[in-house]
């Protein structure tokens, strides 16, 4: 088809501002989201407005938030993690038992280094059994939420003493901001180096954009992904370190849920469930956007139960977005 | 035109060679095994395990999961799979269970099989019209189902006490056999027709084995995919109304893990992930050997969470098994060509 | 053309005596393999009987052009098609004989042209819809589902049933157990597909076409895959369709078969149709002339080995890879360029890939540097110092979400194998791309561009030039110069031959023998996954090269 004519190329050129505010919204839309949210909340809201409801957003942004970092990176090479609810309660229940005997920073190495190791089961289960990551997960996630129960014992909670550990869950930097938030802020920008500065991160951008052309071109297809598991290992038990200092105990079913407010987080965000290219700065923002959307729940006092609808549909309407987007782009 | 009668004749009817009889065989087998072997060894360890108050539980329990089980083997075989089946049934539960406040056992059953329908129905259009990933919409819908049902309790139990015949579906017997067995078996009936005599299921299989093949055929897929999802919300339903019958008062926070249960006891059964085909029996099979074990456990005070870890254990072994079967299977071919 | 090619070929002007084919045995009692007498050439191995009566053309094409973005892949061809005939479509790679075969079978649309369906005009708008007018296409990747029965597949979607719904089986039975009996194929209607060998299967999409009553099939290389017994129970059944007054398309490269079954040939070249005629009276060389546009000249070639006088960089003995190669042995040298050439199911590119780690292989040995290496991944072969160019590089060669950098450079450095290269290095990367966009002349708007904004020829530069950026002394190159123009693909070559000389060892794989013979010092020629032969610097030629891979013998005075 031939298209000539000034008529022709004005039209053109609307379309294409058209087109490009659209993309622009629906690459931005979460950060969008995020701050028209804020603004409307604010403004009808004056409890909302208070510096303490603040800081509780940004503490409690940061537990999901943390994962979401590393479930990011491990989306972007392709696959998924539904352990992580385990994970952490495991991670949790093995940080409240050491306290009294380690202190409080070897404590947290441990924990951190047990994350790290039950993300490399993961890996290792999903690469060398070549299973779907997803199902694998699924079991894995069984498997170590039975192992926190036998444990614990049965439901059984521990509480956590050390004050100065509980410090890191409520105590903030320059007075306003929560630690657990400053350390998010770290997470994401060292994941943030790892996935676009670092040759790892290409070969985890490879992996996830076409398995047979990673393969094709020599990379250690299996390795890479096996550190991404172990990557949101780490990054689970990190969360779990400040979550089980936040409520001062720690139990299996402490993270209840976990994996589907990270993957919803992640999603939202706007990194493609394909793989292949990822937002940090997208999953950053999506855990803000939860957080003040439980908040806002909480302080209309709508009921907590409205959290698994809305979290739900927020899911499915980001993928939806997401397909409008890449529907755009080939138009 | 046949005689309708000579078709309910499941005997094969077409020669097949020495070797495929055997893999089939041997599919269906390996968890028949299984089941013998757990049976046996729970009747020696656990005392009490052969009676017939706890073999009827053990079967009852087993009922309940084979049938979500059943629709899930339907699903997976057509490539797809439900993780919302778990917020279903507890949904569908609740239903039922309040429904009876008003109406009638019929009635409110039905009004449970319908709300399954409307859900699997919404699953299917969300994942074939929208051309959204069924893992995520699926995902998606496990959450809002459950916050449906926890808002519609407001985290109370609802207890049924009007039109309390409705504990017979669970209690009662025919022919010695517990209802909820019954239901099951019919539910399987019913679905390996489906499954294996309609075109209905033969064009599900199609989709989940070459789906490029199958639009070629002239199928549509679109509408195969949301019909099945609609199966599995019914079979979720049915499930919940036998778990509401069952305990007589549900909560929302009943069945999680459920979701996991069904694709266990699909893939344990012997269907693949990979599509093409679904063992019906097999996943009756897993469901009594899942059951059993629980069964077993319990009688040996085993804490509960042990069987939490059998299930994540059992189902990461039987992917395993699964995955080998298919590589040994392509590596075979390739070495006859 | 003609000019770039005489800049690269290097004919011997020797005028051979008339060739002597030797076929492989009468197929006819393929059970017991008779050679045919010699002194018999030429004629066809068999009675071929004429089924059709030349009256009224079932499918006729006129004047059908088709305009690719900077290509003219079909220019006015008139094409027409009888009941009953087989109908063989034959030309070199570029042809057009798969843009043509597609817009048969609905995948594409012509840009001008006319397409009459026994005497009606239709438009064909998509695959299905060729179906439902009766043509069938059978190519390599088959519409089966493995794990349905023969019976199933073949009534797939237009299942026979009874009142209540359910499938009639009887009724199945019965016209599937019809439909086998015609084409005697004795495959057990319950087996399930999955477990069929590769002649089997298509037999059953044969079956699944009979039984929809297709007037048109057409196949596409349909003995790619096929040993000689199911080659020989094919040929039996296309007998067969043809008495039914069906019309076959048979899409092939190898001539033998062609003389073997078809009635009439169509030789496309270049686009355009050369001729259409029929095979009796018509040699194999005649055949050749038109898709080659002159004379095939074939030499007397006498093998010899090459004398070892150095180490081999890359020594490979009886190489056998399961369902793909057998016994390949040859050796490469630094500072040479061996060419490898073969038809379509000859082996080429898997051979490449089991030197590269990624097939499994059975038998054989690989030395590199003579030191025995064992290939069980990529990641291996890179590091003994092998790199393979992949052959499709859409589905196996470029990541689509990574920049054009980022696709150049993705092999460039082992993952974790120094501390120091954890980190990307912006400018570094930025210089070693500038050098590769400038000796390959890739046109990319910036390294940061994605590489799915590039043309399909500067996307094979990258491929390219991440093979050369790999560190990797000996390079299995597949098709090199795919959708590259022709003034770059000079280039192209001369790089390769430099960088030979610079102390790579450098295996060429590809089906444009042009290039293969501009390029090479030696060319080794696979057919149905063996060697063909191996010949040396004075005996490469386009048609040494074209006749062994053919599958023609060609001897000499030694024979």
């Amino acid at each position: 088809m031939d298209l000539s004519g000034t008529e022709n190329r004005k039209l053109d050129s609307q379309l294409s501002y058209g087109v490009s505010a659209l993309s622009f919204f629906t690459r931005y839309y979460i950060q969008s989201l995020l701050v028209v949210s804020v603004v409307i909340l604010a403004a009808v809201n004056p409890y909302f407005r208070t510096l303490g409801n603040l800081e509780n957003i940004l503490l409690q942004a940061s537990f999901a938030g943390i994962g979401a970092a590393g479930m990011t990176l491990l989306i972007v090479s392709g696959a998924f993690d539904l352990s992580v609810a385990g994970l952490l309660g495991l991670c949790g229940v093995l940080i409240s038992e050491l306290l009294p005997s380690l202190g409080v920073v070897l404590t947290v190495l441990t924990g951190l280094l047990f994350g790290l190791l039950l993300g490399l089961l993961n890996g290792l289960v999903v690469t060398k059994l070549r299973i779907p990551a997803f199902i694998a997960t699924l079991g894995m996630m069984n498997i170590y939420l039975a192992l926190a129960f036998i444990w614990t014992q049965g439901s059984r909670v521990i509480s956590v003493e050390d004050a100065s550990f509980n410090t890191l869950g409520t105590g903030t930097v320059f007075g306003v901001l929560p630690i657990p938030f400053v350390i998010m802020i770290a997470t994401y920008l060292l994941c943030y180096g790892i996935l676009n500065r670092s040759v790892y991160g290409r070969c985890l951008r490879a992996v996830g954009s076409s398995e047979i052309a990673a393969r094709t071109a020599g990379l250690p297809v299996d390795l890479i992904r096996i550190l991404a598991f172990a990557i949101v290992g780490g990054c689970t038990a990190l969360a779990g370190v400040f979550l089980t200092a936040e409520l001062s105990s720690a139990s299996a079913i402490m993270a209840t849920g976990y994996e589907l407010t990270v993957i919803a987080v992640v999603v939202i965000g706007g990194t493609s469930l394909r793989g292949g290219a990822g937002t940090l700065f997208g999953s950053f923002a999506g855990a803000l956007f939860f957080a003040v959307i439980s908040s806002a729940l909480n302080i209309l006092n709508v009921g907590a139960y409205w959290q698994y609808v809305v979290t739900g549909i927020f899911l499915i309407s980001a993928l939806g977005v997401q397909a409008l987007r890449s529907y755009i782009l080939v138009e | 035109m046949s005689n309708s009668l000579e078709l309910l004749n499941l005997r094969s009817i077409f020669s097949v060679s020495n070797a495929t009889r055997l893999i089939q065989v041997a599919e269906s087998l390996g968890v028949f095994a299984l089941l013998m072997i757990v049976v046996i060894g729970a009747s020696i360890i656990a005392p009490g395990f052969f009676t017939y108050t706890n073999l009827t539980n053990t079967l009852i329990t087993a009922s309940i999961t084979a049938v979500t089980g059943l629709g899930m083997t339907f699903a997976i075989a057509m490539g797809g799979f439900d993780l919302s089946v778990g917020s279903i049934q507890v949904l569908t539960a609740i239903v039922a269970a309040g429904l009876l406040s008003i109406v009638d056992a019929p009635l409110a059953i039905l009004g449970a099989i319908f709300t399954g329908l409307a859900l699997g129905l919404l699953n299917g259009a969300l994942i074939s019209k929208l051309r959204l990933p069924a893992f995520v919409v699926t995902f998606g819908m496990m959450s809002i189902v459950r916050g449906i049902a926890l808002l519609v309790t407001q985290g109370q139990s609802v207890m049924i006490t009007k039109h309390i015949e409705f504990g017979l579906l669970n209690n009662g017997k025919i022919l010695g056999l517990p209802v909820p067995f019954i239901i099951m078996m019919l539910v399987f009936i019913v679905l390996s027709l489906l499954l294996k005599h309609a075109p209905f299921g033969r064009h599900a299989c199609a989709i989940g084995g070459n789906r490029a093949a199958a639009i070629v055929s002239g199928i549509n897929v679109d509408r195969v995919t949301i019909a099945v999802f609609g199966l599995v919300g019914v079979t979720a339903a049915i499930s919940g109304v036998m778990l509401s019958s069952q305990l007589m008062i549900v909560d929302a926070t009943l069945g999680t893990g459920f979701e996991l249960q069904a694709i266990t006891v699909s893939v344990l059964g012997g269907t693949s992930l990979s599509g093409g085909h679904g063992n019906l029996v097999g996943t009756v099979f897993a469901a009594l050997l899942l059951a059993t074990i629980a069964s077993a456990l319990n009688i040996l005070n085993v804490t509960a969470f042990y069987q939490y870890l059998a299930l994540g254990v059992l189902l990461i072994f039987a992917l395993a098994i699964d995955t080998a079967r298919r590589t040994f299977i392509a590596k075979s071919l390739l070495s006859r060509a | 053309m003609e000019e770039i090619w005489a800049l690269f070929l290097s004919r011997s002007e020797s005028s051979a005596g008339r060739p002597h084919v030797r076929p492989l045995c009468h197929y006819d009692h393929y059970l017991s393999c008779r050679p045919i007498p010699p002194g018999s050439w030429p004629r066809r191995l068999r009675l071929r009987t004429e089924q059709t009566s030349y009256q009224e053309p079932i499918l006729s094409l006129t004047g059908i052009s088709k305009q690719f973005p900077g290509v003219k892949a079909l220019d006015d061809v008139d094409f027409s098609l009888f009941p009953g005939e087989v109908h063989a479509l034959m030309g070199e790679n570029g042809a057009g004989k798969s843009t043509l075969i597609n817009i048969i079978s609905g995948l594409l649309h012509p840009t001008s042209g006319k397409i009459c369906l026994a005497g009606e005009e239709v438009i064909l708008t998509s695959a299905i819809q060729a179906q439902k007018v009766g043509i069938s296409t059978i190519t390599q990747e088959f519409n089966l589902v493995p794990e349905l029965t023969v019976a199933e597949n073949i009534f797939l979607g237009r299942e026979p049933t009874v009142q209540i719904g359910l499938l009639d089986w009887r009724e199945i039975k019965r016209r599937a157990s019809q439909v086998l009996n015609e084409l005697g194929l004795n495959v057990p209607l319950g087996q399930r597909v999955a477990y069929l060998s590769v002649g089997d299967r298509q037999l059953v999409e044969i079956a699944k076409a009979l039984s929809m009553e297709f007037r048109i099939i057409m196949m596409d290389e349909p003995t790619a895959a096929l040993n000689a017994a199911e080659v020989a129970r094919l040929f039996e059944i296309i007998e067969r369709l043809k008495q039914r007054g069906i019309a076959v398309l048979y899409v092939s490269h190898r001539l033998r078969e062609i003389f073997e079954i078809a009635d009439r040939v169509t030789v496309l070249r270049d686009g355009k149709r050369v001729d259409t005629r029929r095979l009796d009276g018509l040699t194999e060389d005649d055949v050749v002339t038109m898709m080659l546009g002159r004379a095939l000249k074939k030499e007397a070639a006498v093998y010899q080995a090459i004398p070892v006088t150095e180490k081999a960089a890359l020594s490979v003995k009886n190489l056998t890879a399961p369902g793909f190669v057998t016994d390949i042995s040859f050796d490469l040298h630094v500072g040479e360029v061996m060419g490898c050439a073969g038809l379509v199911g000859s082996g080429r590119y898997e051979l490449t890939r089991a030197l590269f780690g990624l097939l499994r292989i059975s038998g054989g040995e690989v030395k590199i540097n003579g030191r025995l290496v064992p290939l069980t991944s990529s990641n291996d072969a890179i590091r003994y110092g092998i790199y393979m160019l992949p052959e499709e590089r859409k589905i196996e060669g470029i990541f689509p979400d990574l920049t054009v950098r980022e696709n150049l450079l993705i092999s460039a450095q082992r993952l974790f194998r120094r501390f120091s290269e954890l980190l990307i290095n912006a400018d570094d990367e930025e210089k070693r791309y500038e050098g590769m966009r400038n000796s390959l002349d890739i046109r990319a708007s910036s390294s940061g561009q994605k590489i799915t904004k590039l043309s399909g020829g500067n996307q094979q530069k990258v491929m390219l030039g991440r093979a050369l950026v790999s560190n990797s002394r000996i390079l299995l190159l597949n098709e090199p110069t795919r959708g590259v123009d022709v003034g770059t693909r000079v280039e192209i070559h001369a790089a390769i031959r430099r960088l030979a000389q610079g102390g790579y060892a450098i295996l060429v794989s590809s089906s444009d023998i042009p290039e293969l013979v501009s390029v090479s010092d030696r060319c080794l020629v696979l057919s149905a996954g063996r060697t063909k032969g191996l010949l040396d610097r004075a005996q490469i030629s386009e048609d040494n090269i074209t006749a062994l891979a053919i599958g023609q013998e060609i001897t000499g005075d030694n024979q």
